[in-house]
Order: structure tokens, then sequence, then C-alpha cells
């Protein structure tokens, strides 16, 4: 089951968000995980991204969120694949440099912005939509 | 959070030593210039360090890197130098909420006033083994 291009990291959840399948991009850090309920293999990320994920079965369309975890922000694509599955792609859009306090401040500003800008185009989605 | 441990680095701060809960991220560069293991570091750490060998007394400095704030104690013997690191405070990248928090408490830690530093004689006997 591919659900993008073959550079684009992958992954299928099943039904109970167990990790079903990984997409070879995404093996380095995934495959470990196999057979793994996602939650408990990343503390925190459950509140962030389970609502999307939910949406997108109950819906049976794909979600699509920019979120903050693990010093990344990506963009993530929930597709629904039927008995509750859900295939899962991502593009890493920005990195938090932790090196030292400055960079962090800087990159820091620029995840936020990024996540700003992005806030503010849903918002006119929303309202683009409602007219 | 990772645990104490220190380094041993000769005159020209290649890395001779590695101790401790530092031997899985400095280890692999024994032989090589400690610059090199830590990217961004020279600007915070070279001038505790040219302190040391200055005025071959010890020297007691806390700095945020690569994640961890932490206190670093360097030893001089000559051009050598022995620095002892102590973690304090780990960057907790997980949510933008854990994010805020610990950095939060990682810049108030290095607002605060550092601590009097004890008298030698104390410190001798602090150091005198049970």
């Amino acid at each position: 089951m591919a659900v993008a291009a073959s550079h684009t990291p992958f992954l299928v959840l099943d039904e109970r968000d167990v990790i079903v399948e990984v997409g070879p991009p995404a093996r380095a850090q995934f495959e470990p995980l196999l057979g793994r309920c996602v939650w408990e293999s990343f503390p925190g990320s459950r509140e962030l991204f389970r609502p999307h994920y939910q949406r997108a079965r109950r819906t049976g369309r794909p979600a699509e969120f920019v979120q903050f975890f693990a010093g990344h922000i990506a963009r993530v694509r929930a597709v629904p694949a039927g008995g509750g599955r859900l295939e899962l792609s991502w593009e890493t859009l920005a990195v938090l440099d932790v090196l030292t306090l400055e960079g962090l401040r800087s990159s820091l500003d620029a995840a936020l912005a990024i996540l700003e800008r992005r806030c503010r185009r849903n918002s006119l989605r929303v309202l683009e939509g409602s007219r | 959070m990772r645990g104490e441990g220190s380094y041993v680095l000769d005159a020209d701060d290649r890395v001779v030593a590695v101790r401790g809960g530092l031997e899985e991220r400095l280890g692999c560069f024994l032989a090589h210039s400690f610059w090199e293991a830590t990217p961004e570091a020279e600007e915070l750490f070279r001038p505790h360090f040219e302190e040391a060998r200055r005025t071959q007394r010890e020297v007691e400095f806390t700095a945020y890197y690569a994640g961890t704030l932490a206190r670093r104690r360097v030893v001089p013997s000559g051009e050598t130098l022995t620095v002892y690191v102590t973690p304090l405070l780990e960057l907790d990248v997980r949510t933008l909420t854990t994010l805020a928090e610990s950095l939060r408490r990682i810049e108030a830690a290095l607002a605060a006033p550092a601590p009097a530093r004890p008298a030698p004689r104390a410190r001798a006997s602090l150091q005198a083994p049970p």
C-alpha cells in the first residue's frame, strides 16, 4: 500500500492507532515501532494529533494540518484507508536549532511564524467557506 | 537527564579522555578537536577555558548547550584541562508547552545569581575522602 511519492515518508495506523506499515523513507525512525501504538511510542503526541485523525476517520476525508512535535514542525496528511485505517504522510517544514540559546530563540521565532501563517490561512479558509 | 561526566583536553583542545555520562556523546571524538565535537560551543566555553589556563585556578560556570543547562568546573593542570560537567536542566522539545516551560526554567536558572563559592579550606574539606 503506497500513499505518496516514494520519497515521502509515510506510515499506516490501524483502527487502534497501532503502526502496521512503514514506508521506506520513514523506516529508520519508525520500523522498530511496528506493532506498537503510536501514542505510547510518542508520549505527549496524542492530544495534538488524535483529534485530526479522528476527524479524518469520522468524515472519511483527508485531514491536513501543521503541528509542532519533538522539535519539528511538520505538515501532516491523514488519509482514511478503510476499516478505520489511516495513511499518514508528512513533510518537515522546520527543525528547532537547540545548540545555543540564541539559535533556539531564533529558530523558535521562525517556527512560530510558520504556525501562525498556517493558522491564519486556515482561518481565512473557514471564513471563505462560510460565505 | 544525561548523567554527570568529565572530559580532558590537551593544550590544543583535543579530547584526550572522556568519562561517565559524556562517553556516548564525546567518546568518538577522542584525539579530535573538542570544537569539532561541539559546534557553536567555542564562543560559550573558550573564554572560561582560557581563564583557567591563564590563572591556573579552577573556573566554574553554568551554560546552556545542546539541549542541556549544565554546570562546568574547569580544572587546569598546566595546559591540560579537566572539565567536570553536572547537568542541571534539560530542554523538553516534545510540545510547544513543554518547550516554553523548560526554556523558562533554564532562563530563570541562568538569570539567578551564582551561589557564593566556598572558601578554599572548606572546599578542601568537602573534597576529602570519607
